[in-house]
């Protein structure tokens, strides 16, 4: 007679339906086969809860073996590499913007003793950022027909990008400083560096249904080792997100009275930190088996968030006055703002994968 | 009796009916879904980065160069200001792995953070002084002396000083572990285990303050300020050894609990970025970003995550 305390009978129970709740949600397979183990487990002095679940876990599995005319556990594990390719033009765009339109942004004041116009800045140019995936995910069919196999997936997936220099243009800039002071810097135009950084992460517990085409492949092909599979999946993204903006311009001199070198600088950062919207994902994969439990996939997204996020502003803007001794701000604006944006755009994703089936 | 499944699949444990069916089963797959905690030590050079924000109130020089408004200036606060301990990082872990007889290799994830956390709420009374060279008869040198925001004759007032710091970060850790199992202990198996973890983190600290005279109820003299620091995807990687037992039940699943030591390094890329803002009846009167002052726009900092941890989990 096996001795267990109460405390740890209930902490067992309690465990015990934490995993159910798991179980029932992402690996239901894994019930489907423990049957066989429990009608070899009469244990001792415990026998009327086993057997409840013994059998309703039987059922299912007949259920689940007359739907997919096999027994037994259809799970795998992936692992890959996954880039993710999304354009970034849009966002050199925005943080561009943010210096050079926009009331309330840093530069372009709308205080008329200290005033900015738009900078000649060239034209934007578009380009593309990878972000790579580690990627742990498992799926089973649970359903076939004639021309389908439906699959569940579940998976954690976890999106990194490595620094990004989003942007960085060289631009004059013709700023006005009409203080009664410094009526002689009107008109005064700095050459200007504008460098944009960026850095993305996120974390997404993602679903996915699949139809897989693989008996389709046997009728037509001959052999279901290479087919394809189409999916729909949605889950929770928690989105991280850093863009470090920074301006400074070259030091120059003002010979006119008491006035002499100036430089514009302005440092500011755009945060989300773990903020959490809905991500969407429409996928084609195809996939090559190797053997009974070997395969192959590759797999091709289009993801779509849904949701906002909180984006953190924080940064100043200043005009410095450099004097022989010292330095001193005639000006300081800063900014220090809370929006609700959407965080990302729809972005394409590639997913290489090594399957093993259990 | 020991249930056949088990019995067929780990010969050694068949001689003994006393003996308790093997926690994993010879050649068997497994998942384990599991939450814990780390136990870290912070070390002094991490501690001083982080706190850098909360030296602006004990006693740092703080410099505000507006032209019409120049001046130096001490805060010190009655109770230091000082970022709450907390060692403490919680998570959760799944992990696939096989069992080959004694042997385990797994591959898991852990996530910890996701949910922000308050820091440091505090309320002090604070002294606020000017570090000028001040005169009575001609504070032109002394703006916050002029302004009343310090007493003429001394450069110094009482402030209460409000502050909050709130924090957010997630922890990523993708682990490829070893596991083996060493004895039969209290119904359950003893597993010595040998893991490696590549680290992605992200973090926000927000420090928000508000500070004004003791000696008015109102917000006409007050300095108010945010200040910052960020930083996002480092990277780092963490070693961790444990004994694992993993207690055989009398259902499907088996429970486990691991106690461990770990040793880990994140560089950590930090922006920091705030600003402060001196109002004077309702308007700013001069405003100073941290650049002005000693606090870093960019700080690099390795963070060891060396410590002990905990975990209990399920097995499938």
């Amino acid at each position: 007679m096996r001795k267990t305390s109460v405390v740890i009978k209930t902490i067992q129970q309690l465990w015990n339906s934490i995993a159910r709740i798991f179980i029932t949600f992402f690996v239901s397979s894994m019930i489907m086969q423990k049957p066989a183990l429990s009608q070899e487990q009469p244990a001792k002095g415990n026998d009327q809860q086993p057997a409840v679940h013994e059998t309703t876990e039987k059922k299912d599995a007949d259920k689940m073996a007359a739907s997919t005319g096999k027994k037994g556990i259809t799970v795998f594990l992936s692992a890959g590499f996954h880039p993710g390719v999304f354009d970034t033009s849009s966002y050199q765009k925005n943080a561009a913007d943010n210096y050079v339109y926009g009331s309330g942004r840093l530069i372009y004041t709308t205080d008329e003793a200290f005033n900015a116009v738009k900078p000649a800045l060239e034209s934007y140019s578009g380009g593309f950022a990878v972000m790579s995936d580690l990627p742990l995910d498992s799926w089973l069919s649970f359903m076939q027909s004639a021309y389908f196999i439906y699959e569940f997936d579940a998976g954690i997936f976890y999106q990194m990008s490595l620094p990004v220099d989003l942007y960085q243009k060289t631009a004059y800039l013709p700023y006005e400083n009409k203080q009664a002071p410094h009526v002689n810097l009107t008109s005064v135009t700095y050459p200007s560096v504008i460098k944009v950084t960026e850095q993305n992460n996120s974390l997404s517990l993602m679903t996915n249904l699949y139809l897989n085409l693989k008996p389709l492949s046997q009728q037509y092909l001959g052999t279901g080792a290479f087919h394809f599979k189409v999916g729909l999946g949605f889950g929770p993204v928690w989105v991280n997100r850093q863009t470090d903006v920074s301006l400074l311009t070259s030091l120059v001199q003002v010979n006119t009275g008491t006035d002499n070198d100036y430089q514009l600088d302005s440092r500011y950062s755009q945060v989300i930190s773990s903020d959490l919207v809905w991500g969407f994902v429409v996928s084609l994969a195809s996939v090559y088996e190797i053997g009974e439990r070997h395969l192959v996939q590759i797999k091709a997204g289009y993801n779509l968030y849904a949701g906002t996020a909180d984006l953190t502003t924080l940064g100043y803007f200043r005009e410095l006055k450099f004097t022989s001794a010292d330095y001193e701000t005639p000006y300081h604006q800063t900014i220090d703002t809370v929006e609700s944006i959407k965080p990302l755009n729809s972005h394409l994703s590639i997913e290489l994968a090594y399957g093993y089936r259990l | 009796m020991v249930p056949a499944a088990h019995a067929q699949q780990d010969v050694e444990n068949t001689v003994a009916s006393t003996v308790p069916p093997a926690a994993v089963a010879a050649d068997s797959w497994y998942l384990d879904v599991a939450i814990g905690t780390d136990i870290l030590f912070w070390d002094a050079d991490l501690k001083s980065a982080i706190t850098q924000a909360e030296n602006s109130f004990n006693g740092s020089e703080i410099n505000v160069n507006h032209s019409d408004f120049k001046t130096s200036m001490y805060l010190v606060s009655a109770k230091k200001v000082k970022r709450a301990a907390t060692p403490f990082m919680p998570g959760i872990h799944f992990r696939f792995g096989k069992a080959f007889g004694k042997h385990a290799i797994d591959l898991g994830l852990g996530v910890s953070g996701l949910l922000p956390t308050s820091s440091i709420e505090m309320q002090s009374s604070m002294l606020l002084e000017e570090y000028r060279i001040c005169n009575p008869s001609n504070l032109t040198p002394c703006p916050l002396a002029r302004l009343g925001y310090v007493e003429d004759s001394t450069a110094q007032k009482d402030y209460i000083l409000t502050l909050t710091m709130n924090e957010v970060y997630t922890l990523i850790a993708p682990t490829v572990g070893y596991s083996y199992k060493t004895m039969q202990l209290l119904d359950g198996d003893l597993f010595a285990r040998a893991s490696v973890s590549f680290l992605a983190m992200s973090s926000k600290q927000r420090i928000d303050y508000l500070a004004y005279p003791q000696s008015t109820t109102t917000t006409t003299h007050a300095l108010q300020g945010v200040l910052e620091s960020t930083q996002t995807s480092d990277i780092g990687f963490k070693v961790a050894f444990s004994g694992l037992w993993n207690y055989y039940t009398l259902s499907d699943y088996q429970l486990w609990l691991e106690l461990g030591i770990t040793y880990g390094i994140v560089n950590m890329n930090r922006t920091v970025n705030g600003y402060g803002s001196i109002i004077y009846n309702d308007s700013i009167a001069a405003s100073y970003s941290h650049s002005d002052n000693e606090i870093a726009w960019q700080s690099s900092d390795t963070f060891y995550l060396t410590g002990f941890f905990i975990n209990a989990g399920v097995r499938l």
